[in-house]
């Protein structure tokens, strides 16, 4: 059926490479773009994704914790997070089953560079078994720049203080891309587990294909993290559509071809789209958040999933769930 | 295996043939979901324009929350004798109508619950206030219409008759839920059966008159139980089709949407929209004699209503100037006219405002961009009041 789709898209040729999972171009992935037909990119993405994972969507169980002085922005902010405990009377984080840790919110614009040191290590200190996730490219890319030190120096600093993996953010992976791009690539010389965010915005997905690509071409990185300007609440006047949010998915997944995965974080999608882009080319799920009481359901925007629900959604698309921790390796939930 | 299922999915994306029920069930069993929505938007390309999805202006009005059928789903009823049952005036009613006609709507969605008092008589009143204001009426669901007989003490063919010389045009596929036994002795066990639900139906096509036919999805049914659903539609569908003798007759459209269970069942893990795509997929597939099928975004949000267009929707729906059941469980989405056109073009389609018949009509553009007049959950004082009928029934006046 779907290779009519593809004919008649004009995107028939490209079926080939991507059922081998190999990387597409930029200018396969504009192709891709330019055809504005959902269902044929997904096929495509589908191709690659069997590839490259076969059934496997992995999915982190993230325990979000707030740190304090960090401005945690709207699209990261949810009841369903912890505060940093602070002293013996503070809430402590222990016995909360989880496979990875984040932190949320945004550095002040004139942090300097030893106070992200220090809300890593207190944060890190917190859980140490589980793999700490935080701070954006963009975030180390202005520490390096105000401490007039390498971006890869200042990631090596932040590893030791016990940094795991980089996080995004809604509006990564769109301005000063080159920037952050350099900073992915240090990452992956530093043993980070990197997940580049590549982000678009609405009527914008041409230049998604080259940042996409450009991405995908870092060696060693574990994921391309798609991310829409604005989130599942916006107006949709303003937003992306779904439209184009499946489009970005699938060129995200044939930029990468076999060579890493690919994640939709649907506390940025919504569950709602973020489910279905599992049959456009995602292998991964962040969405999940360890809480001891679930808040109801009811507000807009970023709403909890239990991971009952993530392994049923995932299953939902035929896929077969796999629990990874903040690393990307394999992990067990206790 | 996936040979055999995709060479069934390319002939009935040609119309060559007819899926069977034990297809139907692999499909939404087994199919890989991209593959469904290829063949789903071949079907809707081959049989609507492939570039145009229509949508419509109405306005849910829910005369009244008063119903004894006690769903377990339901998060909008208030049992006969609650505090919280209520009752809108006409002339509540007449200003939603107004204000719906101001928006550039010509129709109304009118539903309530089941009464056990409430007979004939006192629906066709409500009707006749409504048609004469000079909107088309779509209201009052198969449920709902087994309740009036049944207090009437009338055949189910009368009653619609009367209630349609009142002013009844069409009547809404609500209340279908998923049409076996099993999944409404499930959810709904004191609501009309499978059987009756298909009889309103029958009946009213008989009459001559359009309806609509929905299904509540993502529950307790089974694949089974979908199959089964769909078997009843596309079998009343041939039925109603050959009766009318060529013309177009019966269902004007297929609507499904998901089960919320934010407030009432709340311990039921909700499906995803995955499973919404793949059930709008397949139900366009079997679906092969109802012409038109809607995507939901009023319980799928914006973005999966998109995508909904490319698995075999033609129709983005309402802009549901006012809706009271679904918000009632929690869904929150709303959308004005321009919105609701400027989703359609982004989906890559041409929007066309039309009307229950699915004919063409003038879009007017009366609301603002920037202005909400999707007031989901909106329920207004109302302080025109004969309070003293109300209180005579029992009732809280809005």
């Amino acid at each position: 059926m779907t290779e009519a789709l593809l004919e008649t898209a004009g995107l028939a040729d490209l079926e080939g490479p991507a059922a081998e999972g190999r990387a597409f171009t930029a200018d396969e992935l504009r192709r891709v773009v330019a055809a504005r037909n959902p269902l044929a990119a997904a096929s495509l993405a589908d191709r690659a994704r069997a590839a490259a994972s076969g059934l496997e969507v992995t999915w982190p169980w993230t325990l979000r914790v707030r740190a304090p002085g960090l401005v945690i922005p709207p699209e990261d902010g949810t009841r369903v997070s912890h505060a940093l405990p602070r002293g013996a009377d503070g809430d402590s984080l222990d016995g909360i089953a989880a496979t990875e840790l984040e932190m949320l919110g945004a550095l002040p614009a004139d942090a300097p560079l030893g106070l992200a040191l220090e809300l890593v290590r207190s944060v890190a200190a917190a859980r140490p078994d589980l793999p700490l996730r935080a701070l954006t490219a963009g975030e180390v890319a202005s520490l390096a720049a105000r401490e007039g030190r390498s971006g890869e120096d200042v990631l090596r600093a932040l590893r030791s203080a016990g940094l795991a993996a980089l996080s995004w953010r809604t509006g990564c992976g769109g301005a000063a891309f080159d920037a952050e791009l350099d900073i992915h690539r240090a990452a992956v010389a530093c043993g980070y587990a990197v997940a580049v965010p590549v982000g678009y915005a609405k009527d914008g997905l041409a230049g998604f294909a080259a940042h996409a690509a450009a991405a995908a071409a870092i060696p060693g990185i574990a994921s391309l993290v798609v991310l829409p300007a604005t989130s599942e609440t916006a107006s949709p006047l303003a937003g992306t559509s779904g439209i184009e949010d499946w489009i970005a998915c699938a060129v995200a997944r044939l930029a990468v071809g076999r060579t890493a995965r690919v994640s939709a974080d649907w506390h940025v999608f919504g569950w709602k789209l973020g489910g279905t882009l599992l049959s456009a080319g995602a292998d991964d799920v962040v969405a999940a958040q360890c809480a001891r009481a679930w808040a109801p359901p009811t507000d807009d925007g970023p709403r909890p999933m239990s991971p009952d629900r993530v392994r049923a959604w995932i299953l939902e698309a035929r896929r077969s769930p796999s629990v990874r921790d903040g690393r990307f390796r394999a992990a067990d939930l206790r | 295996m996936h040979d055999e299922l995709d060479r069934i999915l390319r002939d009935v994306a040609a119309g060559s043939r007819r899926l069977t029920p034990e297809e139907c069930a692999r499909l939404y069993d087994e199919a890989d979901l991209v593959a469904l929505g290829a063949a789903a938007h071949a079907v809707r390309c081959r049989v609507n324009d492939p570039a145009v999805v229509t949508y419509n202006v109405d306005r849910n009005i829910n005369y009244s929350n008063i119903c004894d059928s006690y769903c377990g789903f339901c998060s909008f009823y208030a049992p006969p004798g609650s505090k919280d049952g209520y009752l809108l005036t006409r002339a509540t009613i007449r200003r939603k109508i107004e204000e719906t006609k101001a928006l550039g709507g010509r129709q109304i969605l009118m539903q309530g619950g089941t009464h056990p008092e409430w007979d004939v008589a006192w629906y066709a009143d409500l009707l006749r206030f409504c048609k004469s204001l000079g909107v088309h009426v779509h209201a009052l669901s198969a449920p709902e219409i087994q309740a009036i007989a049944k207090v009437s003490k009338l055949p189910v063919r009368e009653t619609i008759a009367r209630l349609r010389d009142a002013g009844l045009d069409s009547i809404p596929g609500g209340g279908a839920e998923v049409l076996t036994d099993f999944a409404r002795n499930a959810i709904s066990p004191m609501k009309c059966t499978a059987d009756q639900w298909i009889e309103v139906h029958r009946e009213a096509h008989a009459l001559g008159m359009r309806t609509t036919a929905t299904m509540m999805m993502g529950h307790k049914e089974r694949t089974a139980d979908r199959v089964e659903h769909l078997e009843r539609l596309r079998s009343l569908q041939d039925e109603s089709l050959r009766n009318a003798g060529g013309a177009d007759a019966g269902f004007t459209a297929f609507i499904s949407w998901t089960f919320q269970p934010t407030n009432a069942l709340k311990r039921m893990e909700p499906v995803g929209s995955a499973e919404y795509l793949r059930n709008v997929a397949v139900a366009r597939l079997y679906l092969d004699n109802i012409r038109h099928h809607q995507s939901s975004w009023v319980t799928q949000g914006p973005k999966v209503g998109q995508a909904a267009l490319w698995f075999g929707c033609d129709d983005m729906g309402s802009t549901m100037i006012e809706e009271n059941v679904v918000s009632s469980a929690g869904t929150v989405f709303k959308m004005t006219s321009p919105e609701l056109c400027s989703l359609i073009r982004a989906a890559g389609f041409r929007p066309q405002q039309r009307n229950f018949f699915y004919e063409p009509v003038e879009a007017l553009f009366l609301d603002a961009p920037d202005r909400k007049l999707a007031v989901v959950g909106d329920r207004p004082e109302n302080d025109a009041l004969p309070r003293e009928a109300f209180e005579a029934a029992g009732v809280t006046a809005r």
